[in-house]
């Protein structure tokens, strides 16, 4: 008999959350990443408190921190129209609790990092995250783009 | 057989369970299908549900197949293609069916 098993990706390992990032046409040079999550700044460079203030979620009491990190400044140089108006982009990873993603409206109208785009940073997780763990086991990974959808095949 | 994961327009994923699946977040398991065997010793493939739609409870994709091996060979096969959408894979993939 089989089973179907069927996972909600969330992001938990920043090696393959960059890798991702960089699939979807972000340098991998902008990308900071920390062991332990570090202050988001908002576009007046104070740090946000959005998560709290909207959520009331305890782990950001003392606001907005991130493990992988794209500055707000970078922002500015794929929208000098808008300079100045972003905040830091950042991805907080929380296996137990589950993860965080904060990316700002002014990005999400400006720049494209819309739910789209967050989406498809979760499908390129998702084959990073394949490629590694099979690696690891000795076993090779295809990937195919199927419309909308991705497969990845594992060898025998 | 190659081992095939769905990752849809979300990112979340769809596989045929084993125990070396990455982790990549909560997981939901449901049973796919059977492999009973049948009064004369043969094996029976039934599906039983799907996550989806559940549009092929009941459905029997093979019967009197004598080895159990093959059975689920022609299980994991058909759930691969006709109902995740993908392709049969591999060099052993068809040698027993």
């Amino acid at each position: 008999m089989s089973h179907y098993t069927e996972m909600k990706t969330d992001f938990h390992d920043a090696d393959c959350l960059v890798d991702a990032l960089v699939a979807v046409g972000i340098p991998r040079e902008w990308i900071e990443v920390n062991k332990t999550p570090r202050p988001l700044l908002d576009y007046q460079g104070k740090t946000s408190m959005y998560r709290w203030k909207d959520h009331q979620d305890d782990r950001f009491k003392a606001g907005d921190c991130a493990h992988v990190i794209v500055r707000r400044d970078k922002f500015d140089k794929l929208n000098p129209e808008h300079r100045g108006l972003f905040n830091d982009m950042g991805f907080y990873l929380d296996t137990a609790k589950g993860s965080v993603a904060f990316v700002c409206d002014y990005s999400r109208q400006y720049t494209g990092f819309n739910d789209a785009w967050t989406n498809r940073v979760r499908q390129e997780y998702t084959v990073a995250k394949t490629k590694k763990h099979y690696k690891a086991l000795g076993r090779q990974v295809h990937v195919e783009r199927a419309g909308a959808k991705v497969h990845l095949y594992v060898k025998a | 057989m190659d081992k095939l994961l769905i990752v849809d327009e979300q990112g979340d994923v769809l596989a045929l369970h084993d125990d070396d699946l990455p982790d990549f977040g909560p997981r939901k398991i449901a049973r796919a299908s059977e492999v009973e065997p049948d009064e004369n010793g043969n094996w029976t493939v039934r599906l039983t549900e799907h996550p989806v739609n559940g549009l092929f409870a009941g459905t029997v994709i093979a019967h009197g197949v004598a080895r159990r091996e093959t059975a689920l060979l022609m299980e994991r096969a058909f759930i691969q293609t006709w109902i995740m959408g993908g392709e049969i894979r591999g060099k052993e993939t068809t040698a027993g069916l």
